[in-house]
């Protein structure tokens, strides 16, 4: 029977979710929904207030940039003004048809200031796809000449079958709509023209879909792909299909698969209902087959947004195999109700900040650089080597990222906390000038200089006791030596941030230097914010002329329907499942480890003992993230402990599904580094 | 406008339409929705009506939105605008338009297109636009970070030589791998198994004769 449970939005709005008990076919796919609320009450809520400003107070605002945006409804180049308000960077812009909208840029203006320094103009296609100069951008795509980057990331849509339908997918085929499904020859074609862009061509391909793993001929696809000379080939997926057929996921591995880019929108199956039961199957598929994993959370504010310490944490404990956690705050295509938009709406620096809550500290926003960041780095080597390396000379607005590394005794250090990373830097970027123009014998003993004043940087006191950084480091600048990194890789995670653009937060400084390209059918390749912003001139519109009518493919495919792709799960048995035990059950909480702050991270549980459950309890967010399929009968209301509406005081009183029921709220802002306050060692503040 | 729901009024004709394969020169089988369609230019537009590079854009991107217009450009600068359109004489069954109907929608759009300024001729879809764009010109040369132009003319054929060496190799070993009598993977090629999740029973049952039910009835 379907069950409602509501979730606390704050200023009184409730937002529901619905999702069978136990068997369940598309458990995500329905838009939560948002309820007006009266008076000015968003006015007053600082995350919303910024929404809320009078034409005459927004004019005082500072001015940052200016740029060049879309208006959101008709579509025409208008003129875009980055602003601050507050600790916030935002947009606003004005179409004399469709009127003013702002909308949030960047949730915190000195880390906007701080990475703006790494800006940098990269290179773009000599061989562009299409002979267009750019200046209707973003209507010239295809590569344009224009463009300023190369593909860093390619992405090949092998399939728009899904078993899933979520809400905010604009991918995958809905019923009666035609199927894109390339054959393997014409997939083929795509990854060898990648492979010919000049003067860099892609080497990490990701293939995508719908999921990918639908597409009858995978594996060979992979190998194509492979053979085309992708080194890193990573697959975009929801992991349910390798879970369930570990076989696939070896064979994918020997095809060339090297990482499992994998939706994990949570820990609770609250937070994700789109993969949480079936995850645990598909780490250890991809440990069977020796590939790695990359978590890959859509961050929606009021949805997701307060398990994402909790997503790092999930990720430290399976660190045999997860090797990254990339968040992406959600992009908001298409049309919907303004207040759903500006409630769900995160940016990079608003995730960074309730990481940093989340974590105690641990990763702190000083601790997280822009990609661009890393130019220093390709420059450095490219001018040592004489070839071109890869230029990651996205705008600093996309994306930011860190490396935690954990040692024997369960610290987490961010990479920053012992490695100078910006002098590092300044270091490299002052080598690179004095080797213009010297023969490559005089530039290697420029670079041994360089690097011999590597130890400088590195805080001895702070490093971690299992890896010497200064030596790995300069046997990989130098000898470009990966081997030495053994230690490292198998200790470290990334942890990134990739935040893609929407009509709303639209910056042609943006996309212009996209390097997340799609390759199309018919040979153009588009840079990941034109094909999905403007679907219908793009993504949509050149997939449909290469689609197979919906009829036509059910003739050619027996006994399909779009019914028959969709995925049936049986809850019940998925959380008895071994795997399901042991991952949610013996999670650790790193964070909650004296070395790391001794405070929980936020919502952390683990699924309780089915025993001392009563079978009707109502439980708070942060049990449900593991417990057993238990009724959830009592609406959560309020926020007893006035941590911002993170957990909903229960009714029972206790929230943290011991059934002691001697309460608490779960938000894990006041535990004690004891733990709780009901001793049953699950954590609640007992406010 | 959604381009992917208008499709459920499937004819033969439109089945043959995607159905045609054409071979490319490296003897790849590929599809190809189009063949011979149709380019038009309008040149000498009115200033006044082409307003500036952001107008050009919109219009751009307006004409784009039809799915009969396959590619095009405003270009504000030299006052043009060149159109590649399916017409309605082109043999597939994909959705199309007319030279009069094109003229028509500029001129709701605000620009009057002169006619004696207007030349149309036949684009080869498939050498033209899916050729080039599979295996485009080289319009500038890029140099490594830290070397001039001379430098990198002078190391570009032995880095190209080396690293087409490196390619090869890796290629081979690929083939030995992945080779003949290799068992491991003498299925890879085969389509694989659906591995999905499937409730078993009474509610299985019903669940997909529910969904077949609805794809016959679409
Ligand atoms: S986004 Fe890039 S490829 Fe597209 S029009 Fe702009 S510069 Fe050209
Ligand atoms: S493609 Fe991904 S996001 Fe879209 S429905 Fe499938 S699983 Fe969900």
């Amino acid at each position: 029977m379907p069950n409602n449970p509501e979730r606390n939005m704050g200023n009184g709005a409730v937002q529901e979710t619905t999702y069978d008990e136990n068997l369940t076919t598309n458990i995500n796919n329905k838009r939560p929904e948002v309820k007006e609320v009266a008076g000015n009450a968003d006015a007053q809520n600082p995350i919303l207030a910024v929404y809320h400003r009078s034409l005459e107070e927004l004019e005082k605002m500072p001015v940052i940039e200016r740029t060049k945006t879309v208006c959101p409804e008709c579509k025409l180049i208008i003129d875009g003004t980055i602003y601050k308000d507050g600790d916030n960077v935002m947009i606003r812009k004005t179409c004399e048809k469709d009127g003013m909208f702002v909308e949030k840029y960047w949730e915190d203006y000195d880390m906007y200031i701080r990475m703006r320094d790494f800006n940098y103009f990269g290179r773009g296609l000599d061989n562009p796809n299409v002979l267009l100069k750019g200046e209707n951008c973003p209507f010239d795509c295809g590569i344009c000449q224009r463009h300023k980057t190369h593909t860093g990331l390619a992405n090949v849509v092998i399939t728009n079958r899904c078993h899933l339908s979520c809400w905010y997918c604009f991918f995958y085929a809905k019923e009666g709509e035609p199927i894109y499904e390339p054959t393997v020859e014409e997939l083929e074609k795509m990854f060898i023209s990648l492979k010919n862009v000049k003067p860099i061509p892609a080497n990490a391909m990701q293939i995508t879909g719908g999921e990918p793993t639908m597409h009858p001929n995978v594996v060979e696809i992979v190998k194509r792909c492979k053979k085309a000379g992708f080194d890193q080939i990573q697959l975009n997926t929801t992991g349910i299909n390798l879970g369930a057929n570990p076989d696939l996921a070896v064979k994918l591995r020997e095809a060339g698969v090297t990482t499992l880019y994998m939706s994990y929108d949570g820990v609770s199956k609250r937070a994700n209902p789109k993969n949480h039961w079936e995850t645990p199957k598909a780490l250890d598929a991809a440990r069977k087959a020796h590939i790695g994993v990359v978590l890959v959370p859509t961050v929606i504010r009021t949805i997701n947004d307060h398990e994402l310490g909790a997503m790092i944490n999930f990720g430290l404990n399976n660190l045999d195999v997860v090797k990254a956690v990339n968040f992406q705050p959600v992009s908001l295509v298409g049309r919907m109700p303004p207040r759903l938009r500006e409630k769900q709406r995160i940016t990079i620096p608003g995730a960074i900040k309730l990481i940093e809550e989340q974590t105690n500290g641990v990763i702190a926003k000083e601790d997280w650089k822009s990609v661009p960041y890393s130019g220093g780095i390709t420059k450095f080597i490219e001018a040592l080597s004489g070839d071109f390396g890869y230029d990651l000379s996205i705008h600093f607005a996309c994306g930011a990222g860190s490396y935690l590394y954990k040692d024997n005794d369960g610290k987490i250090t961010p990479i920053t906390r012992f490695l100078d990373v910006d002098s590092f830097v300044e270091t490299l970027q002052g080598a690179i000038e004095e080797m213009q123009g010297k023969p490559r014998w005089q530039r290697k003993i420029i670079a041994a200089k360089a690097l011999l004043k590597l130890p400088k940087y590195i805080d001895k006191k702070n490093q971690p006791k299992s890896v010497n950084f200064a030596s790995m480091l300069t046997s990989v600048l130098l000898k470009h030596d990966f081997e030495s990194m053994g230690v490292f890789h198998t200790r470290s995670m990334f942890v990134g941030m990739m935040h893609f653009q929407d009509e709303w937060t639209y910056d042609i400084k943006r996309v212009e230097k996209c390097d997340i390209h799609y390759a199309m059918p018919d040979g153009q390749v588009l840079p990941f914010c034109t094909f999905n912003v403007f679907p219908e001139v793009y993504r949509d519109k050149i997939q449909k002329q290469y689609s197979i009518p919906a009829k036509e493919w059910g003739e050619t495919h027996a006994n399909w329907s779009y019914a028959s792709d969709k995925l049936h799960r049986d809850i019940k048995a998925l959380e008895s499942d071994p795997a399901y035990i042991r991952t949610y059950g013996q999670m650790v909480d790193y964070f909650a480890l004296p070395v790391n702050g001794g405070k929980h991270v936020a919502n952390f549980a683990r699924p309780t003992d089915k025993a001392v459950v009563p079978p009707i309890v109502a439980v708070a967010k942060s049990v449900n993230a593991t417990a057993p399929a238990v009724v959830r009968t009592v609406a959560q209301k309020e926020d007893s402990c006035g941590c911002g509406g993170h957990e909903a005081k229960q009714e029972s009183k206790d929230s943290c599904g011991c059934g002691s029921g001697k309460g608490g709220c779960g938000c894990g802002n006041q535990a004690e580094a004891a733990g709780d306050s009901c001793g049953c060692g699950k954590g609640g503040c007992g406010c | 406008m959604d381009h992917r729901t208008e499709s459920n009024t499937i004819t033969q004709q439109d089945k043959d339409a995607v159905s045609s394969y054409v071979v490319d020169k490296n003897g790849v089988k590929v599809r190809m929705p189009y063949q011979m369609i149709k380019l038009v230019e309008f040149d000498d537009i009115d200033p006044k009506e082409l307003i500036d590079i952001p107008h050009s854009a919109r219009l751009q991107y307006r004409l784009l939105l039809m799915d009969a217009v396959i590619r095009c450009k405003v270009e504000f600068v030299k006052r043009k605008i060149i159109v590649i359109y399916n017409h309605p004489e082109a043999k597939n069954y994909k959705d199309k338009i007319s030279q009069q109907q094109l003229i028509e929608f500029l001129a709701k759009e605000g620009v009057h297109v002169k006619l004696d300024k207007m030349t149309e001729r036949d684009f080869d879809y498939f050498k033209e636009h899916y050729t080039y764009a599979f295996e485009p010109e080289v319009i500038r040369e890029s140099v490594p970070y830290g070397y001039t132009k001379e430098e990198w003319q002078k190391m570009k054929v032995q880095t190209e030589a080396k690293k087409k060496e490196e390619h090869d190799k890796k290629v081979k070993e690929l083939e030995e791998r992945w080779g003949e009598g290799k068992s491991a993977h003498k299925d890879d090629d085969k389509p694989h198994d659906a591995p999905q999740e499937k409730p078993g029973g009474f509610v299985g049952m019903i669940k997909d004769a529910f969904g077949k039910l609805r794809s016959i009835n679409n």
